[in-house]
């Protein structure tokens, strides 16, 4: 018997796209962030409320990421910026080479920000670089401050978590400080914000951190 | 009822009641993963003229959420009519491993209090558990 070294990465093709993902975005300065959560934590309502508040200063585009359906591109789409919907059938994540395909078809020269919505998911997205520069995680008080705890490569990866749904908190028993104790614990510099996308309280918070991300890309 | 097909959460790792379904939802992830693991083992054992491959050995951190046992299975069905057909998947798993960055403590779990045993500092450092590497294969004489 032959034993022949190989010593690479499974996830290597991916990277290797996600690298040519990150050069285009860093060719025409845009800032690209993916967002994740389990289904239904409150990603799109957090992108529409986000869109609202940024879209006269930049220029922004999203793509949205789903099993099936066109629901989310048609909502972000009412918000008047362009959007362009990924369905990936049977996997349960975006991959850096879907999201090469769109990025081949945007105009980046003509945009500043790149929004991209993950198939909503607290396991697969998180093993996937896409070639962004952040990963945010929205996790809402509905779904149990457990879940760092439970799932917690995704809070290990996200560069800052938002617990959504804040509004609820009175009817739900979650440990704010328990849910940002167990996600910091994997992730020394994860920055957590607290937000109801429904009541606007706490977006002002994450907007400000959102736009000193994207101004380290733009330069601004 | 069965409903895989569409259930977006049909993957592996997730905790789901009805179990049928989230396998057949997670074959198709692992099957992926496997189909790119084949794609770079193929291309190896061309560079070096290899009929057959006995063996494949894959490293897999326990820090990751991907699952051996169904990526073992997914592997041995995305092999068939392959070169690789019938070899053996010899999976190492590497343990998680944490350390306090403030006393050095190390440790393979988050304490459940998630605060450092010994210096009561919150935050640690994964030093090992993130692997997913292809490591070599045997090929016969
Ligand atoms: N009360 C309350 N409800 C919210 C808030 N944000 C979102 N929701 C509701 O939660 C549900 C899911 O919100 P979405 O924004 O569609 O969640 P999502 O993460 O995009 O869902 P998927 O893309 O399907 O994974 C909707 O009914 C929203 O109206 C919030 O801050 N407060
Ligand atoms: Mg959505
Ligand atoms: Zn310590």
């Amino acid at each position: 018997m032959h034993e022949i070294s190989i010593k690479s990465d499974v996830l290597a093709d991916n990277t290797l796209a996600a690298h040519h993902n990150r050069e285009h975005l860093h060719e025409h300065r845009v800032y690209a962030l993916n967002l994740m959560s389990g289904p239904g934590a409150g990603k799109t309502t957090l992108l529409e409320r986000t869109i609202a508040a940024l879209k006269d200063r930049y220029r922004l585009a999203v793509i949205e990421g789903d099993v099936q359906g066109r629901a989310d591109a048609e909502r972000i789409g009412r918000c008047g910026v362009p959007v362009t919907q990924i369905n990936t059938g049977h996997a349960c994540h975006l991959d850096a080479r879907l999201v090469q395909r769109e990025l081949h078809a945007f105009p980046l020269a003509e945009l500043d920000v790149l929004l991209i919505e993950n198939v909503g998911n607290l396991v697969c997205p998180a093993e996937f670089d896409l070639g962004e520069h952040d990963k945010a995680m929205v996790l809402s008080v509905t779904e149990g401050h457990d879940k760092p705890d439970k799932y917690p490569v995704m809070f290990h990866v996200a560069r800052a978590l938002v617990l959504s749904k804040l509004d609820l908190l009175p009817h739900v028993d979650f440990d704010v400080e328990r849910a940002t104790r167990a996600a910091r614990a994997l992730n020394l510099d994860l920055e957590v914000f607290q937000v109801s996308a429904k009541t606007g309280a706490g977006l002002d918070a994450w907007l400000c951190w959102l736009e000193g991300r994207i101004a380290r890309v733009k330069g601004g | 009822m069965y409903q895989s097909a569409i259930r977006p959460r049909g993957c592996y790792g997730q905790s789901d009641p009805d179990g049928e379904a989230v396998r057949a939802g997670a074959l198709v992830h692992e099957l992926s993963l496997a189909q790119d693991m084949i794609t770079t083992l193929t291309r190896v054992a061309a560079e070096h003229h290899a009929p057959r491959v006995a063996a494949v050995h894959l490293k897999l951190g326990e820090f990751t959420h991907v699952d051996p046992e169904t990526l073992a299975f997914a592997f041995e069905v995305a092999c068939r009519g392959t070169l690789l057909e019938g070899c053996r998947l010899e999976i190492e798993r590497l343990p998680t491993r944490l350390r306090c960055p403030a006393c050095a403590w190390e440790g393979s779990a988050t304490p459940a209090e998630h605060v450092c045993p010994t210096c009561g500092h919150l935050g640690f450092t994964v030093l090992q558990g993130r692997e997913f590497q292809l490591d070599s294969m045997d090929i016969p004489e």
